[in-house]
């Protein structure tokens, strides 16, 4: 379905939906915040009830998670050692593969077993599909970095780590998205890093995106398609088909592994909808993860593990950060949103409505790190994570876009609709107000309890059942600290045994940071979406020691 | 491993619809039981919080394994027979009615010991004791001669001479001792050579001098004397009707600072006085007729229709008491007059919300706390609960225990009763020597008296020592408060 998926120019009925469905969340998330603050005062029975409810939710929610977290941890382990160019050479002759795979059975140890399983089902999912994957020669790699004012020493370690992927590196190109309005010295040290690895690809520019272009507003978005465009020339005039190319937009703190291209490869050949397919590795924050404060490494090993619970979930997943996909798919829908911040997730949005609900997000077993927002000190970075939380949380903007498209829509079934609007609307105002009920609100009814409520059963019951739930909590969290610790890179430097105990009680900073560095930023985006208040692409602080 | 977590949500959604409202029924107290014909009930709870924690729980025979503090779930409705017990200490024994989905609390229980030991604190004899209120001092009289005058600091338990020695007037007849709130600073009447004399003395300083101030006084006694602070500015001295100010640094008096007035008080640098049917203020340092005019109006006419004087007594920065020479006793919240006679004195709790206060044969307490809007047909302001009301000659009461029960003496014997239950029957902890004042201070949690066979200064320990830490938190807190205001 052939729909604009942007929120400017619009008029009569389609304006007056944009702003219902944009004020919709915000609306939603006050009412909730400041209706249980008022019950809490002068209805305190009814709101307890309320609290024990959501508490209950909360915390089955919780183990939820923490099981998905679990598995997807063992999934990701499990795929460390795949010999992905092992398995993209043996789809290159796909039949005679698939029977060898089907005949061995012996895996050795529990990982190497789960990985072989999953990789039977994917060849026996190819060959029910009737496709034949491309062959591997004929795949090539497009990847947009954009850089605005990002410092050299980052997008040269990005640049680094994808040139390490040096078998599939000859069968990329690199583009270097560089905004008009950046330092001269930042487009200096671009073409320095152009010049200095443009032999490691098969080609490697940089392409300048002017300024205040019509229709596009000044997002990481306008710069990425702009760079996109020049890309599709490209390849045109190389007589390469669209369908044979995996573009990946890259942040550019971006650090991939060496195993990204061929997994990423793998994955593509082996989806039989692969050009209805955006392909989505789960974002770490590790580049910088021993030198932030002990706040910021919390918020983003959540924020790590959060994208890790997601992918267990491919019918719900949405684009996010760093992904890649069809580039035949990327132009057909026509490029990611100019006029969007969120153009991650405003991409599988985008391709989900044109290509009516026929579009899906496959998830990489595999990572790429990226940095944590860092900007020197310690208050400075406070705020600058508060600014890139807000500036996440605004992928509420989508709601409104997302809400029109399924009403105009005919062909994506009720059943998908309802599934996805609910997820995205109670996601994000679970976002803004489920850290502030567990951690403010639910508290109020017993510390401004009047003497009637005080003296009931239920004013005893609360306080046990909260005592209960965080008890439960903390046993999840303890999970999460036990895993985050198998998860996070070995630190570069010995820390005393003293710092390392700090580090390990740094995760019960948590309800802080759910309330400061989480709930707020999003009730703010929240709110400045509500009142049309519309915010500008801010590139968060991020440096290199 | 789509299956799989559609198998993990639907189980997990199945069981927070059956769990979600087990959970919220139970947390409103209703249980299944067997016993009943229905099967469910919605029962109560007792919760009970002792001092000191750990007692046993007893209810209806049954012995708990919960140990103070206790909260006791899942009982339904009906009374029930409640014993507290922890060895060495009187039990606590109630009857308690449960009702339904409400909780009996008791918060403040507090266990007194079996065994009674009072301390000896200084040799008597002494004839009477006379606290220094809102300070750490008490004053204990050894006989009718000034020079016998002893204080005795209760925070850090040292004994001093009010008057260091040589004292020219040792030998006088102490007649009168004037103190102010929260004022280390007294006023000491004294009979010597026939006439009267007027000395002022520091008890926080260790070398103060007495002050001779008797030239500043007129021949006849004052009726009342208020000043503020440790190192009083002014002194307010009410004769009669009329109030006149001293200045101690000038060593002036000013007469006639006010004409005609039923009754003065003070607070934070101002003087207010009931004047006709209004209530007028200035400043310390103003010139007479500068005041002006707080309240007036036809209630506070009907209010003070009586032509006595009255005492006006501001117990925290919004609650004024004011009492009568008949012992009427009023307020400034509504309904404002609690008390038509016989009130002879009261005691405020340090947060100043309530007023413990006794007439003859009884002992209540006031609590001033905005009241619960109950569905009644007239609206219902705070009112007087009379907590024991089976005394004799009550001279002097106070709060024990944050406000939880009332320490009070009656015809030599000191009485310890719980201010929740009304008209319970009270502890009798120790004997003391008629007609003498006591005190009590939360802060050490001890009663300071004179005990009746010798006369000798003794303490007794109410609360245990380990709750002292919590008081002297408490106190921080509230020194914090007030700097902050």
């Amino acid at each position: 379905m052939k729909f604009v998926y942007s929120h400017c120019n619009l008029s009569g009925s389609d304006a007056l939906q944009q702003r219902f469905f944009e004020i919709l969340p915000g609306l939603a998330s006050w009412t909730m915040v400041l209706g249980l603050i008022a019950l809490s005062i002068w209805a305190p029975l009814v709101s307890v009830i309320l609290v024990i409810a959501f508490m209950l939710a909360w915390i089955l929610k919780l183990f939820y998670l923490t099981i998905f977290l679990l598995l997807s941890y063992i999934r990701l382990s499990a795929e460390k050692s795949t010999d992905w160019l092992a398995r993209i050479r043996g789809l290159d002759r796909f039949h005679e593969y698939s029977r060898e795979i089907e005949k061995s059975h012996r895996a050795k140890g529990w990982y190497k077993k789960i990985s072989h399983w999953i990789h039977r089902k994917d060849l026996e999912t190819l060959r029910k599909s009737g496709e034949v994957p491309p062959l591997s020669s004929e795949i090539f790699h497009l990847v947009v970095i954009p850089v605005t004012k990002e410092p050299s020493s980052v997008v040269e370690a990005n640049i680094l780590s994808i040139a390490n992927n040096v078998t599939l590196a000859k069968q990329m190109v690199i583009i270097l998205a560089i905004e008009a309005r950046a330092e001269e010295s930042v487009k200096a040290g671009m073409d320095e890093i152009v010049n200095k690895y443009r032999d490691r690809f098969m080609n490697f520019l940089a392409v300048e995106h002017p300024d205040g272009l019509p229709g596009e507003a000044r997002v990481k978005g306008a710069n990425t398609s702009y760079a996109a465009r020049s890309a599709a020339e490209y390849f045109e005039e190389k007589r390469i088909p669209f369908e044979n190319i995996i573009v990946s937009c890259f942040d550019a703190d971006t650090v991939v592994s060496c195993h990204y291209f061929p997994c990423l490869t793998y994955s593509f050949m082996s989806c039989p909808d692969r050009h209805r397919a955006s392909f989505q590795p789960i974002p770490v924050f590790h580049n910088n993860i021993w030198e932030v404060p002990g706040f910021a490494r919390v918020i983003e090993t959540g924020s790590s593990f959060f994208q890790l619970i997601e992918t267990t979930d491919p019918e719900k997943l949405v684009t996010f950060s760093s992904h890649s996909m069809s580039f035949k798919a990327l132009v057909e829908v026509g490029y990611w949103p100019a006029d969007m911040i969120s153009d991650d997730s405003g991409i599988f949005w985008k391709s989900y409505l044109y290509f009516d609900g026929q579009y899906q997000v496959v998830p990489l077993p595999t990572t790429l790190s990226m940095d944590i927002v860092d900007a020197g000190s310690w208050w400075r970075t406070v705020i600058s994570l508060y600014k890139q939380k807000r500036r996440w949380a605004w992928g509420v903007e989508n709601f409104p876009l997302v809400m029109r498209g399924f009403l105009a829509n005919k062909k994506i079934s009720l059943y998908n609709k309802l599934r996805h609007g609910f997820k995205l609307f109670e996601g994000h105002v679970s976002w803004a107000t489920l850290p502030l009920l567990l951690t403010v609100i639910g508290w109020i009814p017993a510390i401004s309890a009047d003497k009637e409520f005080s003296n009931t059963v239920l004013y005893y019951s609360a306080g046990r059942f909260t005592n209960a739930i965080f008890g439960l909590s903390t046993l999840a969290l303890l999970g999460t600290i036990i895993m985050s610790i198998w998860l996070l890179p070995k630190k570069k430097k010995r820390f005393p045994f003293l710092w390392t105990i700090v580090h390990g009680l740094e995760w019960f900073l948590v309800p802080l940071i759910l309330v400061f560095l989480s709930a707020i930023p999003a009730l703010d985006a929240q709110t400045r979406l509500m009142l049309n208040r519309r915010m500008e692409f801010w590139v968060s602080d991020k440096r290199r020691k | 491993m789509n299956l799989f977590r559609r198998v993990v949500f639907y189980f997990l959604f199945l069981l927070y619809l059956v769990l979600c409202p087990l959970i919220i029924f139970y947390a409103l107290g209703y249980i299944f039981t067997p016993k009943l014909e229905e099967g469910f009930a919605k029962t109560g709870l007792i919760r009970v919080e002792t001092l000191p924690s750990g007692a046993s729980v007893w209810i209806a025979n049954k012995r708990f394994s919960e140990k103070t503090p206790a909260t006791i779930r899942n009982l339904l409705a009906g009374d029930y027979d409640i014993r507290i017990s922890l060895a060495g200490h009187r039990p606590w024994i109630r009857r308690i009615t449960v009702e339904p989905g409400k909780a009996a609390s008791f918060s403040h229980v507090l266990l007194v010991p079996r065994k009674l030991d009072p301390r000896p604190l200084i040799t008597g004899p002494f004839t009477g004791l006379y606290p220094v209120p809102g300070t750490r001092f008490l004053l204990l009289k050894g006989s009718e001669l000034a020079g016998d005058l002893r204080a005795f600091d209760w925070k850090n338990e040292t004994v001093s001479w009010v008057f260091p020695k040589p004292f020219p007037f040792a030998n006088a007849k102490l007649v009168r001792i004037f103190t102010a709130n929260e004022s280390p600073f007294i006023l000491v009447q004294i009979e010597h050579a026939g006439g009267m004399k007027f000395l002022g003395y520091s008890l926080d300083k260790d070398k103060s001098e007495a002050q001779d101030l008797s030239g500043l006084f007129k021949e006849r006694a004052p009726d009342e004397i208020l000043w503020e602070g440790a190192k009083p500015d002014y002194l307010f001295v009410r004769y009669d009707r009329n109030v006149s100010r001293i200045d101690l640094e000038k060593m002036k008096v000013l007469p006639g600072f006010f004409q005609n007035v039923r009754g003065v008080g003070i607070f934070k640098g101002k003087i207010y006085a009931l004047s006709g049917p209004s209530i007028v203020r200035t400043n310390f340092n103003a010139k007479p007729g500068d005041e002006t005019f707080v309240e007036s109006g036809a209630f506070l006419e009907d209010l003070f229709r009586e032509d006595g004087k009255f005492k006006i007594d501001f117990i925290s920065h919004n609650t004024i008491c004011i009492s009568s020479e008949k012992g009427e006793f009023f307020s400034n919240a509504l309904p404002y007059r609690f008390v038509e006679e016989g009130v002879r004195g009261y005691h405020a709790a340090p947060e100043g919300r309530k007023v413990v206060l006794w007439q003859e044969r009884r002992v209540g307490i006031l609590d001033l706390e905005k009241p619960e809007r109950k569905k009644e047909f007239f609206e219902r302001g705070p009112e007087i609960k009379w907590v024991f009301d089976r005394a004799a000659d009550v001279r002097d009461a106070y709060f024990v225990y944050d406000a939880a029960y009332i320490l009070f003496s009656d015809r030599g014997e000191v009485f310890l009763a719980p201010v929740k239950e009304e008209g319970s029957s009270a502890e009798k902890p120790i004997k003391i020597c008629e007609g003498a004042a006591i005190f009590y201070s939360e802060k050490t949690g001890a009663l300071y008296y004179l005990e009746p066979s010798q006369g000798h200064f003794m303490a007794l320990q109410l609360l245990p020592e380990g709750i002292k830490l919590s008081r002297l938190i408490t106190e921080l807190e509230k020194e914090t408060q007030e700097m902050m205001k």
